[in-house]
């Protein structure tokens, strides 16, 4: 695959804010799996994107916002020509303070949690960014290439 | 997500049908558990045939009701659970504690 500056441009973006509600979660699946599916991923892939993007504001809720309803959970989506998705997960919540803690498969500061919220994201994406100020709030940045890059859906 | 509990004698099915996850499980946690709580049981078994998406959450609460059968000395199983949603129990680890069974058929040979 050549490398030139068209594979950087957007193909598309949308940007979604929802309230941080569990039951928001379901929505924001579906509009981002009907969203990726402008691009040539197998129904797989859209699977785990689906997941990925789950977990990420499933966190946001439980962790980020303490499961306080009335805050908010934003997310920029982008589909890159070259073939590829970026997801960003952004709340505004209490923070993580210790990054690499959090990140451990089955560490939960919540009793009764899995923890692998984390390590589904890292399985299933190809590359998940987290950046997060104590007070300040997350972001989670998930990206995923299409496998094999063909021409792009009209 | 849709929810049946059904008895058979001493086990109790648990058909669940759409997704799993946040919202869902806590609905799941409150169904199930009051039914434990009120029948009890020896053997609970989650038919996950018609389940298209479960995420960490969801997996979380199916473990936690796991404990609470353990607990009260029963046994749980899973049926049916699509490649997909097989993928993640498996990544989660679940099948070291709770066995996987492709379909009711096998879960009834190899429990015999």
């Amino acid at each position: 695959m050549n490398v030139n500056e068209k594979d950087f441009r957007v193909k598309n973006q949308i940007r979604l804010t929802i309230q941080s509600r569990a039951e928001n979660v379901a929505f924001v699946r579906a509009c981002t799996a009907a969203f990726a599916s402008q691009m040539d991923y197998t129904l797989e892939e859209i699977d785990e994107i689906r997941l990925a993007v789950s977990e990420a504001v499933s966190n946001s809720i439980i962790h980020g916002y303490k499961n306080d309803p009335y805050s908010q959970v934003e997310l920029y989506i982008t589909l890159w020509e070259n073939g590829g998705i970026e997801i960003v997960v952004e709340d505004h919540g209490c923070g993580i303070a210790d990054l690499k803690q959090a990140m451990e498969p089955t560490f939960s500061t919540e009793p009764g949690r899995m923890g692998l919220g984390f390590a589904f994201m890292q399985s299933f994406m190809d590359q998940v960014e987290v950046k997060s100020r104590v007070g300040q709030g997350t972001t989670v940045i998930l990206k995923r290439k299409v496998r094999q890059p063909v021409e792009s859906k009209n | 997500m849709q929810l049946e509990v059904k008895p058979k004698g001493h086990t109790v099915f648990v058909y669940i049908k759409g997704e799993i996850d946040l919202q869902e499980t806590e609905r799941l946690r409150q169904e199930v558990d009051r039914y434990i709580d009120h029948h009890g049981m020896d053997h609970l078994v989650f038919d996950l045939t018609q389940v298209n998406f479960i995420d960490s959450s969801g997996v979380g609460g199916i473990i936690g009701r796991y404990r609470k059968m353990k607990d009260i000395g029963g046994k749980m199983s899973i049926v049916g659970a699509k490649p997909t949603v097989e993928k993640v129990l498996i990544f989660s680890g679940i099948q070291k504690i709770i066995p996987l069974y492709q379909t009711e058929k096998d879960r009834i040979k190899a429990e015999k």
